[in-house]
């Protein structure tokens, strides 16, 4: 059925322009996740989002079928050609890997505008919204930030551990604990673990599509903190391996072993509060019942 | 099945054109010139006097600091080459700490950092920043000043950057020269130069600190003053 509707000059159109936006994508993508942005840990989860958001087409294409109108869209199509363009020539411009992703989302829409018109675009609203997330924070942003983030966690760590009488101290990012002297690396910052949390976050928000709206903003904005203090508990795990089991120990296994752990506690802690949240709204329809 | 109207048809070559022809473009906007080599490569090392005014070089001794090996990594990375040098004054005895970062490429991925950021990440807490201008011959150079203190010890810093041909402070003057010489074709570069005094007296401390550049940039040639001030293209 929906193979026969689909056969038609458009279909042979969408078809070729996906063709065409895979041979000039493709390897900029591949080239990204080798040796651009993408490489870096903290941008690591790039290229799943971007598979993500094209699968989540792929998932709704009877809802494009119902949209489909044996005719194409020219003035949306040509319109994000060029707002592609532009960004990309931006890119380059600039030097800048960010606008010329930003590019690939243009060509995508215009692409699907083309065939399926203006509504196509509410109706793939989350791909689209999600492929967002798959844009590197640029070094100017991330480095304040993610050295704010740092210190913050290494103030609290040792806050907490002299609380219960170790033997720590603080300088900026240097703790020292016994004999031991710790660099809070760039990676213990959280930053990792945040964008990660935050991106599958609101998959898991649109897969679980919940209609109540304060429940989706308010996780979205929770996971800050729940990764904020996965990422403390992980630190003053590390120190206290540290602590006990020396040197090699914080650095080696336990290191790698601890931030896995701590990165599903964040995801756990995340998905308890998102079922915390589920209670509220109904308590209160329980109250509206009583009245 | 639908014929395609010629509308279609050209809208469709029209977007065509657009995307092969973006990859091209954009190549081909690549800011290609350095303006690093343009202005002939600076060697700050070497620009940097041992002695001028009443101010001598210091052993180079003092100058080793235990620097967590990440923030190295990513200051190699940032950065072409970075100097610290430590003047003392005959006369007053003040000590001053001169530390500039040189970066050859500065577009927007890898720009210089302010100490804005760097200070809290050692320890410091920034207590004061402010912004003023600093009168050299006939030219306004617009620094930051930064108290940053930890436990008893008050570091008033005062810095700025050269990016490509001017001295700016503001991030938007910064994106500014940028692209306005990626418009010439170049590709900017990037000083930051701090000087920073240890003293629990901040007015003072700042203008030692002033008369500090006026005799540094007194005591290098015309030439050589505009690869920390700039000032090539008039």
């Amino acid at each position: 059925m929906i193979a026969a509707k689909f056969k038609t000059t458009s279909y042979t159109t969408l078809f070729f322009l996906h063709i065409i936006t895979a041979f000039y994508y493709v390897p900029f993508f591949i080239d990204l996740s080798l040796n651009g942005a993408w490489s870096n840990p903290v941008h690591s989860h790039g290229p799943l989002v971007l598979l993500i958001s094209l699968f989540l087409v792929f998932q709704n294409k009877q809802k494009l079928v119902d949209l489909y109108a044996d005719e194409t869209h020219s003035t949306p199509g040509v319109l994000f050609f060029i707002g592609s363009f532009l960004l990309y020539v931006l890119g380059g411009f600039t030097d800048m890997i960010h606008f010329k992703i930003l590019s690939f989302i243009c060509i995508f829409c215009g692409v699907y505008t083309y065939t399926f018109g203006w509504a196509v675009i509410k109706t793939l609203a989350f791909p689209i919204f999600f492929m967002f997330f798959m844009i590197p924070i640029p070094g100017v942003v991330m480095d304040p930030l993610s050295s704010f983030l740092k210190l913050l966690v290494s103030d609290v760590a040792v806050d907490i551990l002299y609380f219960f009488d170790y033997p720590v101290a603080q300088n900026g990012i240097v703790i020292l604990v016994g004999s031991y002297k710790l660099f809070v690396a760039d990676a213990c910052s959280g930053m990792r673990t945040l964008l990660m949390l935050e991106t599958l976050g609101i998959l898991y928000l649109y897969l679980v599509r919940h209609p109540s709206y304060i429940r989706t903003v308010g996780l979205a904005i929770l996971i800050v903190p729940i990764s904020i203090t996965s990422n403390i508990l992980r630190v003053i795990s590390l120190i206290l391996i540290t602590y006990y089991l020396g040197d090699a120990a914080g650095q080696g296994f336990m290191h790698d072993f601890a931030s896995l752990a701590l990165f599903l506690f964040g995801f756990v802690l995340m998905i308890s509060t998102d079922s915390l949240l589920r209670l509220i709204p109904q308590s209160n329809r329980k109250a509206d019942k009583n009245e | 099945m639908n014929r395609m109207s010629a509308k279609q048809i050209s809208a469709l070559v029209v977007m065509l054109l657009l995307l092969s022809s973006q990859f091209l473009v954009a190549e081909w906007v690549i800011p290609q010139k350095e303006w690093y080599r343009y202005i002939g490569e600076p060697d700050y090392e070497a620009l940097m006097p041992d002695q001028f005014g009443d101010w001598v070089r210091l052993n180079d001794d003092y100058t080793r600091v235990t620097v967590s090996p990440e923030i190295e990594q990513r200051v190699n990375e940032l950065y072409t080459s970075t100097v610290t040098r430590i003047y003392q004054n005959d006369k007053t005895q003040n000590v001053i700490m001169v530390s500039l970062a040189y970066g050859s490429d500065q577009m927007f991925p890898n720009q210089v950092h302010r100490p804005d950021a760097c200070y809290p990440a050692q320890g410091f807490k920034i207590t004061d920043k402010s912004s003023g201008a600093l009168a050299y011959e006939s030219s306004q150079l617009p620094v930051s000043k930064l108290v940053a203190k930890r436990q008893f010890r008050t570091e008033n810093v005062m810095y700025w950057i050269r990016l490509g041909n001017d001295v700016v402070n503001s991030t938007m003057d910064l994106h500014y020269n940028r692209i306005y010489l990626a418009a010439h074709g170049y590709r900017a570069d990037g000083l930051l130069f701090r000087v920073s005094e240890i003293s629990n007296d901040t007015t003072t401390s700042f203008d030692i600190q002033s008369n500090f550049v006026d005799d540094f940039l007194d005591a290098l040639s015309v030439e050589d003053r505009k690869y920390f001030i700039g000032g090539f293209w008039q």
